[in-house]
Formats: C-alpha cells, sequence, structure tokens
C-alpha cells in the first residue's frame, strides 16, 4: 500500500509531534515519491480484514508562499487531466498580466461556470469532462484551473490537502509567478493565505492520490476517510 | 538452483498427471479392444464408467472416436493431451523445449488422424511411443532434480488413480506407493500426513479389498488429496 | 562476398517451418478479442548483409544507443539538453513515456536501454535508414536464433560453405548483460505477463536459453524496499535482476495504473533505493517516442560530440512553422505517422488518400501539430522471397538489437520481418506478415 498521507516539509509549512500509526503486522517506511510528496510504502503478507492507519501531528504555518527558482517544466505542459480543448478556452476571462489579478480571475471564471456537485464526477474524470458536465468537486474545479493557466502560459499545478475542520482531504491549485508558488482554491474563489495544509502536488489528480493498494483474495472493499483540523 | 513457486509446482504436478493419463487412456483402450475381439461388443461401456465419465456413447464407433478425440469428454486422450500441453507452455525453461515437443508431436498427429476420423488405435501407436519419449527427455535433460520430482509425483499419483479405478491388484498399486514415497522424500511436508497415515492403513496385503469397489472409491479419493500443490 | 548457393536452404524451408510447429513457435494475436497462436511464417531465403555494411551499422547502432541512454538520463536527471534548447520541452514532458516518478532515480550503471530495438530499412539505392528506437520491451530475437538453430540442423553445408556469424549466442550476450546489472547476488528473472500475451513464446524461450527463472504475475513481491520470488513453501528468495516484458504503466500498480495486475506492487520503490536493476529501466518510453526521433541525430552530436553515423529517415515535425509549410504542401507524397500510436498503427500514406481526407488531415495538423511528424516515403530495397514456389519481392525491414550492460554490443543478426501484401510498406508482426533470418557475413 502506498499513502500520501503526510504533510509536505514546504517553506510555509513546518510539521512537529508527527505521529503516523498502522495495523501492528504491517512493515512500512517513509519514502519521496519522483515529486518529492512524502509517502508511506507499507505491506503484510499476513492474512487481514482491515487496515487502519491514521497519522496526526501540529503543523505550523506562515503565509502560502513557495519560493522556487526553477520550476520543472511538466507544470506548464497539460498532463492527462488537464488536457485543454478548444471550447474550455472560452472561459479565458480578459487578462491584465498582472500575476495576482489573472489568477484570481481565472478562478473566479472557473467558480462561476461550474456548480458544485458531489457523485457526478470520479477520480479520472478530466477537465474537458468537467468542462461538458458544467459540475463536479473540488479535483475538477482545480483541474479546469490548471487547464487555463497553463494555456496562457502560468506554470499551475495540482495539490491535495486539507482545510480546517472536520471531513475529507480538499484540493487547490498552485500557481507560479517566476519566483514563488502561490496557491488558489477555486472551489472557493479566494486566493489561500493561510489555514491549509498541503499533503502532496502534482501535474494533477493521478499524480497525488492519498492511498494505493493491493491485496489478494476476494472481498468487498470499503474506505472510510475521516480528516479533522483545528487550530491552536 | 532455482526456486519453484507454488505454481510451478502445481503445474508440474499436473503436466505429469496428464501425460500420465494420456498415456494410460491408450494403453487401456488397447487392452478394452482386444477384450471385445472374442467378448461382448457392449464391454466397452464397463471402461467409462470406471474412467467416471458422463458420457453415454452408444457405439462402439462413437466411443472409439470419443475417447480418441472429443476434446469435450475429460476422459479422451485429445483432452488429457491438451491440458498437459497447457501446463508444459508455461514449463518451458524447466523441462526444455525438446521435452514440451513431444506433446506438441502428439498434438498435431492427433488432430491429423481425428481429421481422418482414423478409428484403429494401433496406427496412434505413435503417440504411445513420444509420450514415452517425453519422460526419457525429461529424465536426460532437467537439470533440477526437485523438477523431475513433481512430474514423477505426479505420473504416479495419476497412476495409482486409474489403478486402482481398473481393479489392479494390490502388489501393482503398493508398488506405485512405494515409488512415490521414495520422490516426496525430497518434502515431507508435501504430503498430507493424516491422508497419508490412512492410504498406508488401507494398503496392507490384508485389508486391500481389490473386488471391493467402494473400498477402491474411497482409496481413490485419498490419493488424489495426498499430495499439496 | 563470393557467390552464394542458397538452393539447399530454399529447399529445406518445409523441413524448418516443421520443425518450428514441433517445438512451438508461436506468436499470439488477439483477433475479434479472441486469442490465437500462430505459427510465425518463416522464408528460407536470408537477408545477407555484408561485413562492410554490417561494421558501418554496428557503428553506427552503438552510438546511437550510447546517446539515447545518456539523453534518458539527463532528461531525468539535470534535462541540460532540455535548458539549451537542442529538445523543446513539450516532446519530453508532456508525452505518455516521461514518467515523474523516476526523477532523480540511478539506475544500476545508469544504464535505461539495455535492450534496445532499432528498426532500419535499406533503400534501392544501399543507404540504410533508421525507421525507429524502441526502447521499452522491443520482441523479436528468439526468432532469429530458433530459426538459425533449425536451418543449421537441415542445411548444415549451406553454413560450411558461408561464412555466416553465429547468432545463437544472442542468451549468452542477454545473460552477461543480466549478470552485470544485477544486484546483491540476487536471482534474474523475466516476467512475463504470461501466456496470452503475443510474445509469450519468446518470453519462455529466453528463460530456457538465459537460465533465467520466468516470472509469471504474483510470483514476486516487494517488501521494505527489496523484490522477492516466493516459493512453494513460501520462502522468499531476493532478486537482483528483473527483465520485464510488461509494460511501464503496468509494473507498479501503486505508481501507474492502479488496475494493473500484471505488476509488482511497490516495486518502483525497491528499483528507486537500487535494490533491483529493471531491464529496460522505467520511464524510456519519452525517448522512443516518435517525435523525439528527430532529435535523435542531434543526441549524437550534443552528448557524444560526434558527427552521427546512421541517418534518419527525412523527417518533418509540423511544430516548427517551416516543416508546418512544408508538409502541408507535400502532404501527397509523404508518409504521416500518429506520435501517440505504436506498433505500425496511426501510419498514414498521403498517396492513398483522397482529397477530402487530405484535406481534414491538413486541418488535423494545423490544429494539433504536435501530434504528427511526417516522413518522405522511402524506396525500400525489396527483398526476394518464395511464394507457392515462386519467388516474389517484398517489402522488409531489419531489428537490430542492441544490448548494454558495461559496454554495448550489437548482436550480430537481427529479425527481418516481411510484409506478405506486395504493396504495403508496413512489416509489423501485429499486422500479419513472416520473418527470415539474417545473416551478418564475416568476410
Amino acid at each position: 500500500m502506498l499513502l500520501r498521507c503526510l504533510p509536505r516539509e514546504e517553506a510555509f509549512q513546518h510539521v512537529c509531534n508527527e505521529q503516523f500509526t498502522i495495523n501492528e503486522e504491517f512493515w512500512y517506511r517513509e519514502r519521496r515519491d519522483g515529486l518529492g510528496n512524502r509517502i508511506i510504502i507499507t505491506g503484510t503478507d499476513t492474512a487481514h480484514t482491515f487496515v487502519d492507519y491514521a497519522c496526526s501531528g501540529i503543523v505550523e504555518t506562515t503565509i502560502y508562499c513557495i519560493p522556487d527558482s526553477a520550476p520543472h517544466p511538466m507544470f506548464s505542459l497539460p498532463s492527462r487531466l488537464t488536457q485543454p480543448s478548444r471550447e474550455m478556452l472560452t472561459l479565458m476571462p480578459r487578462l491584465t498580466g498582472s500575476f495576482l489579478n489573472d489568477c484570481l480571475a481565472l478562478s473566479h471564471e472557473v467558480h462561476r461556470y461550474l456548480a458544485y456537485t458531489p457523485g457526478v464526477t470520479h477520480i479520472l474524470t478530466t477537465a474537458q469532462e468537467a468542462y461538458r458536465l458544467r459540475q463536479g468537486v473540488c479535483q475538477d474545479y482545480s483541474h479546469l484551473m490548471i487547464s487555463l493557466c497553463r494555456a496562457v502560459g502560468i506554470p499551475a499545478r495540482y495539490v491535495c490537502g486539507l482545510m480546517m475542520g472536520e471531513g475529507q482531504t480538499h484540493a487547490w491549485v498552485e500557481a507560479y509567478d517566476g519566483q514563488c508558488w502561490y496557491a488558489f482554491d477555486p472551489t472557493n474563489d479566494t486566493a489561500i493565505a493561510s489555514g491549509y495544509i498541503k499533503l502532496a502536488h502534482g501535474r494533477d489528480a493521478l499524480d497525488c492520490p492519498v492511498s494505493r493498494g493491493t491485496y489478494i483474495g476476494i472481498t468487498q472493499q470499503h474506505t472510510f476517510v475521516n480528516v479533522s483540523v483545528k487550530e491552536i | 538452483m532455482a526456486t519453484i513457486s507454488a505454481n510451478k509446482a502445481n503445474r508440474l504436478f499436473w503436466l505429469g498427471r496428464y501425460v500420465q493419463r494420456a498415456y494410460m487412456t491408450l494403453h487401456l483402450l488397447r487392452r478394452v479392444y482386444d477384450k471385445m475381439i472374442d467378448g461382448e461388443p457392449t464391454d466397452y461401456q464397463e471402461f467409462w464408467k470406471k474412467m467416471d465419465i458422463n458420457d453415454n456413447y452408444a457405439t462402439r464407433g462413437e466411443f472409439t472416436l470419443g475417447m480418441l478425440y472429443d476434446e469435450e469428454n475429460p476422459g479422451s486422450v485429445a483432452s488429457s493431451l491438451q491440458h498437459a500441453m497447457d501446463n508444459a507452455i508455461l514449463l518451458r525453461e524447466d523441462i526444455k523445449t525438446e521435452t514440451m515437443s513431444f506433446i506438441e508431436i502428439s498434438i498435431a498427429m492427433l488432430k491429423k488422424q481425428r481429421h481422418v476420423a482414423e478409428s484403429n488405435i494401433t496406427n496412434l501407436q505413435p503417440i504411445t511411443d513420444w509420450m514415452l519419449a517425453f519422460r526419457g527427455s525429461a529424465a536426460q535433460r532437467i537439470e533440477d532434480p526437485r523438477v523431475l520430482a513433481l512430474l514423477a509425483i505426479g505420473q504416479l499419483t495419476e497412476k495409482m488413480d486409474i489403478m486402482l479405478r481398473f481393479s489392479y491388484d494390490y502388489e501393482r498399486i503398493a508398488t506405485q506407493y512405494c515409488l512415490l514415497k521414495t520422490w516426496t522424500k525430497l518434502w515431507p511436508e508435501l504430503l498430507d500426513e493424516n491422508i497419508d497415515r490412512q492410504i498406508c492403513r488401507m494398503l496392507e496385503p490384508e485389508t486391500y479389498a481389490q473386488a471391493d469397489d467402494n473400498f477402491r472409491w474411497t482409496l481413490c479419493k485419498y490419493v488424489n488429496s495426498l499430495v499439496m500443490v | 562476398m563470393g557467390y552464394i548457393n542458397l538452393l539447399d536452404l530454399i529447399e529445406s524451408r518445409d523441413a524448418v517451418n516443421k520443425w518450428m510447429e514441433r517445438y512451438g513457435v508461436r506468436f499470439g494475436v488477439y483477433k475479434h478479442g479472441v486469442f490465437n497462436e500462430q505459427l510465425f511464417p518463416f522464408d528460407s531465403v536470408p537477408r545477407i548483409i555484408p561485413k562492410s555494411d554490417w561494421d558501418y551499422l554496428e557503428a553506427g547502432l552503438k552510438q546511437r544507443v550510447k546517446a539515447l541512454n545518456r539523453f534518458l538520463w539527463d532528461i531525468y536527471h539535470e534535462k541540460q539538453i532540455v535548458k539549451d534548447g537542442i529538445v523543446p520541452e513539450e516532446f519530453v514532458y508532456a508525452g505518455k513515456g516521461y514518467m515523474p516518478e523516476c526523477e532523480g532515480v540511478d539506475p544500476v550503471g545508469k544504464v535505461y536501454a539495455h535492450i534496445a530495438g532499432i528498426d532500419l530499412v535499406e533503400g534501392k539505392d544501399g543507404q540504410w535508414y533508421v525507421l525507429e528506437d524502441n526502447l521499452r520491451i522491443p520482441s523479436g530475437a528468439s526468432y532469429p536464433m530458433v530459426a538459425r538453430e533449425l536451418c543449421r540442423k537441415v542445411s548444415p553445408q549451406t553454413f560450411k560453405d558461408n561464412a555466416v556469424a553465429d547468432n545463437r549466442d544472442y542468451s549468452d550476450l542477454l545473460r552477461q548483460m543480466m549478470n552485470e546489472m544485477c544486484v546483491d547476488g540476487g536471482i534474474k528473472v523475466i516476467l512475463t505477463p504470461g501466456r496470452y500475451n503475443s510474445a509469450f513464446f519468446e518470453h519462455s524461450y529466453l528463460a530456457e536459453k538465459t537460465g533465467a527463472t520466468l516470472a509469471y504475475p504474483g510470483d514476486l513481491v516487494m517488501e521494505e524496499d527489496k523484490v522477492y520470488y516466493i516459493g512453494m513453501f513460501k520462502e522468499k528468495v531476493r532478486v537482483g535482476a528483473i527483465y520485464r516484458r510488461v509494460s511501464d504503466e503496468y509494473m507498479d500498480p501503486l505508481c501507474f495504473e492502479a488496475q494493473s495486475l500484471l505488476g509488482i506492487p511497490g516495486v518502483m520503490q525497491a528499483y528507486k533505493a537500487g535494490n533491483v536493476a529493471l531491464i529496460n529501466a522505467i520511464g524510456n518510453g519519452v525517448a522512443d517516442d516518435k517525435g523525439i526521433y528527430y532529435f535523435v541525430p542531434k543526441m549524437v552530436e550534443y552528448y557524444l560530440n560526434e558527427k552521427p553515423i546512421l541517418q534518419n529517415a527525412p523527417t518533418y515535425l509540423p511544430y516548427y512553422e517551416e516543416d508546418k509549410d512544408y508538409v502541408l504542401a507535400n502532404i501527397e507524397k509523404l508518409v504521416i505517422k500518429d506520435v501517440s500510436e505504436a506498433g505500425g498503427y496511426g501510419v498514414m500514406f498521403g498517396k492513398d488518400m483522397d482529397e477530402k481526407r487530405l484535406a481534414e488531415m491538413r486541418q488535423l495538423i494545423n490544429d494539433e501539430p504536435r501530434r504528427w511528424i511526417a516522413q518522405e516515403v522511402i524506396d525500400f530495397k525489396d527483398l526476394g522471397l518464395l511464394e507457392g514456389g515462386e519467388m516474389v519481392e517484398r517489402k522488409a525491414d531489419l531489428r537490430a538489437f542492441v544490448l548494454t550492460g558495461k559496454d554495448t554490443v550489437v548482436w550480430k543478426s537481427g529479425l527481418t520481418r516481411f510484409s506478405r501484401n506486395p504493396d504495403s510498406f508496413v512489416v509489423n508482426s501485429s499486422q500479419g506478415g513472416g520473418f527470415k533470418d539474417t545473416w551478418v557475413m564475416m568476410k
């Protein structure tokens, strides 16, 4: 099993008192994936009926900004789930050349265009499909915004992480201004200053699933996720 | 020596069984034909009852063609060879291309003979020869004694199974069992201990009831669950 | 080279094909969703490569594969060739073959393409051209190996009379390369997707001939950064090198296709930790893309500082305006290839298109210039083969196999595939056709 449930070390966030637990018969190792995200690789060869893992800790955050002198070229190019279509580009707002204003305008356009509807899209839904459906969840909002950013030459990447409160994981967008990555949340139509914990980033959602696993046996599988973030 | 995976062990065991089954089926068919020369024309029915085959062939002619070529009949030579091939094809690097080729050419010959509906079993003698050549080639070419052992364990298991169905006498069966135990010495853990004890108990000269169908049927069942692959 | 008498060999074609049947030399084909194993038709007239031609090809192939290995290392590390503007980044980082998971990974000996299958054709003028580099899981070496074994059996005199380099050493070359790559004295395995893979015969035959263990999905597990082969009593045996015939996206369901049952969950971690060699490396698709092909001669100059010995077929990238103009103006005499397709699919000849289709094609090229390449149609030299007792001429290509371990070596033979359709230029074996032995002359 591969888990992406640990917060990245970033300039704006620092993790302390981190604790990870999993069924005792599972071995595990902490590693990095190809994008530098922290991952846990774990497994067992003994029979089991469930896997229960938990990660807890304190994350100190400052203003959301990630300096980067040489962003990877892949964040400037279309990816599997963010390939733009010609119709999609009609969404493009009038851009001013001011990074912050343009990103906010793109975020706003996506937010205005899509209706937040859980259950109509799935993990493999592309930006083009979400565009046609005019519906989706945070993942689809982010993909659509990433497509538009990259189409106008703004490097952009997908982020999976946590927001204040109880519930599920969230997704948002990081865009690059030439020096730093800044975060935008098109689902909530806002620029992100603080209050978000970043787990992983990638070209699109395919690069950062929270968990992936295989098992041998025939069974019904259910996954339950619970996220709780409080300010201290 | 390379490690043998559970799947590979299973395939070797069944390859041994199917090659033996093809060989034994031809052998027993020749015997039943010989019997029919001066016996009853319906003697063949006895045969498929013993082999546990559900198909009821109406005539002797249908029986012959069915036992040789009918792939739907799990007791036919064609079906045994095909199953042998299905296992062999996944074992090329262990048993070697030349050893596999004896199954290839047997299948090719059987297909040709089916095409002309050859019913004289004597003309299938090359297949019997090739099944023997398969064993010779295996013994010559296989470098890993464990691979050879698994094939032999399969062969002997099948041989005991068929001999019990056809009421062979005590000595013949006890010899096969003794041989089987020699090969499994490499891995005592391959045998189900309880079943092994049951077989030992039943395979005593005074307990072995050659004429008792139920007794042989029970023993046959034990033989089939003795090896755990 | 003196006169070569092939009569005896030609007459023994049926004998060779019979032996192939006996040895189960087959090739799997899916037709309408049903798997069928067919004999791979063998033509006994060999392709003969004179020593002088071979010396040229050998030097050129080594050079090309060395450059490709350097390119792969660079792409997943410093990316200097992109920074220097030799290869545009969209040809590298937006393709399906690029795997971010391989960023910064150091494969054993810095080798990515251990086994490269380079497809070449010989023009009517005697000039050789590279058509394609196959750096993922090229197949086909086993067929000429078996064919030679059988030809020598049925026509020994032919080989007594001619100094043909023995090609049955492919298994030795492969074994040696695997030994050189193998980590911590682990076992060497060939990982096959299984019996219903079109090249299954080859997987099992190469396992037999190299002495490697043939592993099926489920036979291998990754635990704590190491890969093990599981024995019949659950014992674990350390694996040092995996010659895998499973494609990248199916190799690790934790990193790539989540639904894959063909791979080894977590194998990427063992690979990244340097605890197992993957042959070929993961991520090679980025270098054998039809678009990247255009840049290979430039890579030779860039990395090796040498003039490229082998030539590409004249190729145009509509990505460059100048090339696009040429392609749009000359489309009816060019061959157009879809960069995202493989195996002879997505190849279209301008001369076969009507006006409507040509117009559509022009539009497609205008819309997505990055998706297409165009090439001049090469007038291949035809090879003679026997059909119904008569000699006929057919198109044929040559797949040369280049192996890289500590050194780069070229196998003195190759797979010559021919098209059975007299008008067809497509010789891919997944689209019908047969094969010939390839003779490299020693004198």
